[in-house]
């Protein structure tokens, strides 16, 4: 969560800090990917990874901590859903609180990067 | 035999969570390690290749993995430490006590000389008391309805809430009879003695009601702690036999 973050409020701005930045940006883009459909765990790292064009591979290890403090804060819900074979899989679906945090993350991400590029200039085409 | 049984055992071993907790995240990672086996399968990789990629994709660094433990300590409770074997017992010591002090209670209110120093007052914190164990009784009757672990969970709050309202409750209904008490004493400078006393009394009988009845929700909020653990340990189990 940025530093910025309280849980009883919005994400208000990002801080330039680099572990509040991954965490954050883990978490919109998680959230994201689960704002059009719910998803079990190994669809969103590939949903992740086809919509960035490759760009953002995650590795899976790294997805399940970040998954169970967004369940723990209640922005995200996880059932178990048997699916062929008996095996049963964790899907994952985005709660209400969640797509406002969402929403809140998107507009705090938005800050960011203009501020960023304001600084850093962009490339002339 | 799971093709990733060494693999999820080791994982398991690294994980310093309570065996129902560790139970489900070892279920999670081996539901997507067998989807990203069949996703590598997919791509034209052999039986080998396939069950390696995906070990090494789901493979948790010792960070990520700090971060899971930590993530769920804060959402564990200080019973679930204890092991569910010795929790078991202090439940039963626990229900074995409120049971002798309703039994107590009963006893000794029978003839009345108890309640004497209760005042109206009290009537709030009999109303959490019956909503207490209103509630215990749902949360209890829910187990047999195959709920959601986590919801479980959430509803574990409720005891506590009613527990901490009738100790505010309490010590409120006790302010407002000294305040009650200073304004006759000051009203009727001859009667002050007996005035306080009598405030004293009630005041202090209420505020040992809020408090009794904060014992007894903490009482029950460990005999449903120690069900839900028990109850997320058979999900756990379950889940993996079905895997």
């Amino acid at each position: 969560m940025p530093a910025t973050h309280d849980p009883a409020g919005p994400v208000t701005r990002l801080e330039l800090d680099p572990q509040s930045l991954a965490r954050s940006c883990h978490e919109a883009m998680i959230l994201a990917a689960l704002a059009d459909e719910p998803r079990h765990g190994y669809q969103l790292a590939l949903e992740i990874e086809e919509r960035s064009g490759g760009t953002f591979r995650f590795n899976h290890g790294t997805l399940y901590p970040i998954l169970h403090k967004l369940e723990a804060d209640s922005f995200i819900e996880g059932t178990w859903t048997a699916s062929t074979g008996k095996r049963r899989r964790r899907r994952y679906c985005l709660t209400a609180a969640g797509r406002e945090h969402l929403s809140a993350l998107r507009g705090a991400w938005e800050t960011f990067v203009a501020a960023l590029f304001e600084v850093i200039g962009r490339n002339q085409p | 035999m799971s093709r990733f049984n060494e693999f999820l055992h080791r994982t398991g071993e690294r994980m310093a969570l309570p065996k129902a907790t560790r139970g489900l995240i070892l279920v999670e990672i081996a539901s997507d390690l067998e989807d990203l086996f069949h996703f590598y399968l997919q791509q034209g990789l052999s039986e080998e290749d396939a069950a390696s990629r995906a070990e090494e994709k789901v493979d948790m660094s010792d960070e990520a993995l700090a971060e899971l433990v930590r993530v769920h300590s804060e959402v564990r409770s200080w019973t679930e430490r204890i092991g569910l074997g010795a929790q078991a017992s202090l439940e039963r010591i626990a229900m074995t006590l409120l049971v002798l002090f309703f039994v107590a209670a009963a006893v000794l209110s029978a003839d009345g000389r108890v309640l004497i120093y209760l005042t109206g007052f009290v009537w709030p914190i009999f109303a959490i008391l019956l909503l207490l164990v209103a509630t215990f009784a749902v949360q209890m009757a829910s187990f047999s309805d195959h709920p959601h672990p986590r919801r479980l969970r959430e509803q574990l709050a409720t005891p506590l809430f009613l527990g901490a309202g009738s100790v505010v409750v309490g010590f409120l209904s006790a302010g407002i009879q000294l305040y009650q008490a200073l304004m006759g004493m000051a009203a009727d400078p001859p009667h002050a003695g007996i005035l306080f006393s009598a405030a004293v009394l009630g005041s202090t009988a209420t505020v040992v009601c809020s408090l009794l009845v904060a014992l007894i929700a903490g009482f029950l909020w460990f005999v449903l702690a120690g069900r839900v653990a028990r109850f997320e340990e058979a999900v756990a189990e379950k889940l993996w036999e079905v895997r």
